[in-house]
């Protein structure tokens, strides 16, 4: 029972002095986002919405992420998000966001030239599977690969993808 | 290593077996019955206790005889034409001090002193007031048999007899307990058991000095020593068909007078989970529910930690739809994940011992009170989410799938233990509890067997699979048997 006690105790010393290498936030105080828009706006800020209405702006990729997570009423948690879209030059910020670790490397990447409501692309593309995914894209990158982003197009009829 | 132990004192009454010794000796015993025997012109005194003798048969086979049979002479020829058959009493014997006097009495033998000599004879008229057997009440089977101890030792010998009609079958029988005087019986069957077993149950028996020997409790806990651990070190079962097995597979046994179970020695973790149902059905069907059994002992312990853990710390583990609807189900209950786990398992062991200390019947509504109309409102009203809920419900319907109540019982405090390494560490607590409770099971030993011996080759190899029972020839080596083969 003294090792059990002993290797207890380490356990409780390590969360104590804050050694893990993971933090703690309730599953009830996370807000999920499912989809994010990047763009640029017109003053060479970028611009991350997210659905549920959520929306930041800073100088670039990271400082926006950062002013999300601040503007966020609880712990904003990317992990969930499935789909990101990059609108117009913003595609530019994709070898920042796929080297980032703060996206599931399964996220889907999408292209579309005009801005979207990520609570309209996420009703759209709940249903469709897109062809590429940010693991794949930094896979790409790395290999010296190019490739072509699913592009999404919005009509007043409504909005659709094409390879 | 076993310490050296000095012979304990027995219950020790001094002094030579003379009316007025034993008349001190029951004074305030209401239940102690005197009578005079007037054989011509020698008054021999009979005594018993009321309640443990049968009156009818005391005065049938006892007074009866001593009255009509016995011929006119000495006391010394009247105490030999006693003892030489007159009497009808199957049981008879000689009765030379005190101590022996009163120990026959308090066991429901009917004592006849012979004043002059100062010495006597007991006749066994024990009363048939006793709970015959009945059907196993927790470890119950399909198709296996229904018998089951019960509180009157002499009962359990014979239900077993019947199972194990060898005549190499020993009984050895003893006394315990200061106050409580209880009969014990050592149980192994001779060339087949590992003697060495036998003496170290025999010793630890002998080594055990106390006033009382009435409880479950007493027995596992004075029979292994000192045990820091809520594993059971012994194994109980209420069958006397699990109890004969585990004799023919070469371990000792243990019966208690007063207990309605037998206890198994040595015992290991696969001991525990092996089921009566698993000699009851082919080996195919039992191998499988006993891979079932380990999966649920595996979902029982680690479920709520791991929950805990992926809803505290490691979200990104989940799948996104379980996370969201998780993450969805959680926006309105008040209580961290950590609370609402912990809260549930101990309402479903307070629900459960709720349900031990009623009646069947009204134990059977508080659980479904309780299980079903609580736990739905509570969610209903967003105290506790749904998935919480389940995770508790279904480490806890897991933990029923273990054979043995003492062990299920054990796993039970070590899943709060898990729940807690999780709640302050994650998966890293999970992990660290896990090498603990490890660190723990191949600390044990039963009776100089290791507890984890069934995972190691080294010491027998695995038992954890059911074998054919044609192919399987040989007894668990680890226990040494001395006949090892058990069939051709």
């Amino acid at each position: 029972m003294k090792s059990v006690a002993v290797v207890l105790l380490l356990v409780i010393g390590a969360s104590l002095l804050g050694v893990l290498p993971f933090e703690r936030h309730d599953v009830s105080e996370l807000q999920p986002a499912q989809t994010l828009v990047v763009e640029y706006l017109q003053e060479d800020q970028v611009r991350l919405s997210s659905d549920g209405g959520l929306t930041a702006t800073g100088p670039d990729w990271t400082a926006a992420v950062e002013q999300l997570r601040r503007n966020a009423q609880g712990y904003l948690f990317l992990n969930t998000a499935e789909r990101v879209i990059f609108v117009g030059r913003a595609v530019t910020l994709l070898p920042q966001v796929a080297a980032d670790e703060i996206l599931r490397p399964a996220a889907q990447v999408y292209a579309v030239d005009q801005a979207i409501s990520p609570d309209g692309a996420t009703a759209y593309l709940k249903t469709r599977d897109g062809k590429l995914t940010l693991g794949q894209i930094r896979t790409k990158i790395l290999e010296g690969e190019t490739f072509t982003l699913p592009q999404i197009y919005s009509t007043k009829e409504g909005i659709y993808t094409r390879t | 290593m076993e310490q050296a132990y000095t012979p304990p004192e027995k219950p020790s009454i001094p002094g030579p077996f003379t009316d007025s010794a034993i008349r001190r000796i029951f004074q305030f015993s209401g239940d102690f019955i005197i009578r005079e025997l007037q054989i011509g012109e020698i008054r021999l005194y009979a005594y018993f206790l009321d309640g443990l003798t049968s009156g009818g048969d005391i005065a049938r086979l006892v007074f009866q005889p001593f009255t009509d049979n016995l011929p006119q002479g000495t006391e010394e020829e009247l105490y030999q034409a006693a003892l030489g058959g007159y009497i009808y009493a199957a049981n008879t014997s000689e009765v030379m001090d005190l101590e022996t006097a009163c120990m026959k009495l308090v066991n429901g033998f009917c004592v006849v002193l012979f004043p002059g000599l100062e010495k006597g004879l007991s006749f066994e008229t024990r009363t048939g007031e006793k709970r015959g057997p009945s059907e196993t009440e927790v470890e119950k089977t399909a198709k296996g048999p229904k018998d089951a101890f019960t509180e009157t030792m002499r009962t359990n010998t014979s239900l077993l007899r019947r199972h194990l009609r060898t005549p190499e079958l020993c009984l050895e029988q003893g006394v315990i307990g200061r106050k409580s005087l209880t009969n014990y019986t050592v149980v192994w069957i001779e060339g087949l058991t590992n003697p060495d077993l036998v003496e170290r149950v025999r010793r630890r028996m002998a080594a055990i000095d106390v006033d009382g020997f009435l409880t479950p409790a007493s027995v596992e806990e004075y029979l292994t020593g000192s045990r820091a651990t809520a594993f059971p070190l012994v194994q109980s079962t209420e069958r006397t068909d699990k109890f004969s097995q585990g004799l023919l597979d070469g371990r000792v046994g243990l019966l208690v007078d007063g207990l309605p179970l037998g206890y198994l020695l040595p015992v290991d973790l696969a001991a525990m989970m092996t089921s009566p149902e698993d000699k009851t059905v082919d080996y195919i069907s039992a191998s499988f529910l006993k891979i079932l059994r380990y999966g649920a002992l595996l979902v029982s312990l680690f479920l709520p930690a791991l929950y805990i853990a992926m809803a505290e710390y490691h979200q990104e583990m989940l799948p996104t739809g379980m996370l969201l609807s998780m993450i969805e189900s959680k926006q309105s209950v008040p209580f961290p994940t950590v609370v609402e786990v912990l809260g549930l398992l101990l309402a479903f062991e307070l629900l459960q011992q709720a349900g031990l200390q009623l009646p069947q019947s009204v134990g059977q509504t508080v659980s479904i009170i309780g299980g079903l109309v609580v736990g739905s409102a509570a969610v209903e009203a967003k105290i506790i989410s749904p998935a919480a809920l389940i995770v508790v419900s279904v480490a806890g319907v897991c933990g029923y799938t273990l054979s043995g109540q003492d062990f299920s019982g054990a796993v039970r405090i070590w899943r709060f233990g898990l729940s807690l390494c999780a709640s302050v560490a994650g998966l890293f607590g999970i992990v660290a509890g896990f090498l603990a409770l490890l660190i723990h099971l191949a600390g044990l030993e039963s009776m100089g067997r290791s507890y984890l011996a069934p995972f190691s080759r080294l010491s027998g190899g695995s038992r954890l699979l059911r074998r054919r029972l044609v192919t399987d020839k040989y007894r668990d080596p680890s226990l040494a048997p001395e006949d090892k083969r058990k069939q051709r």
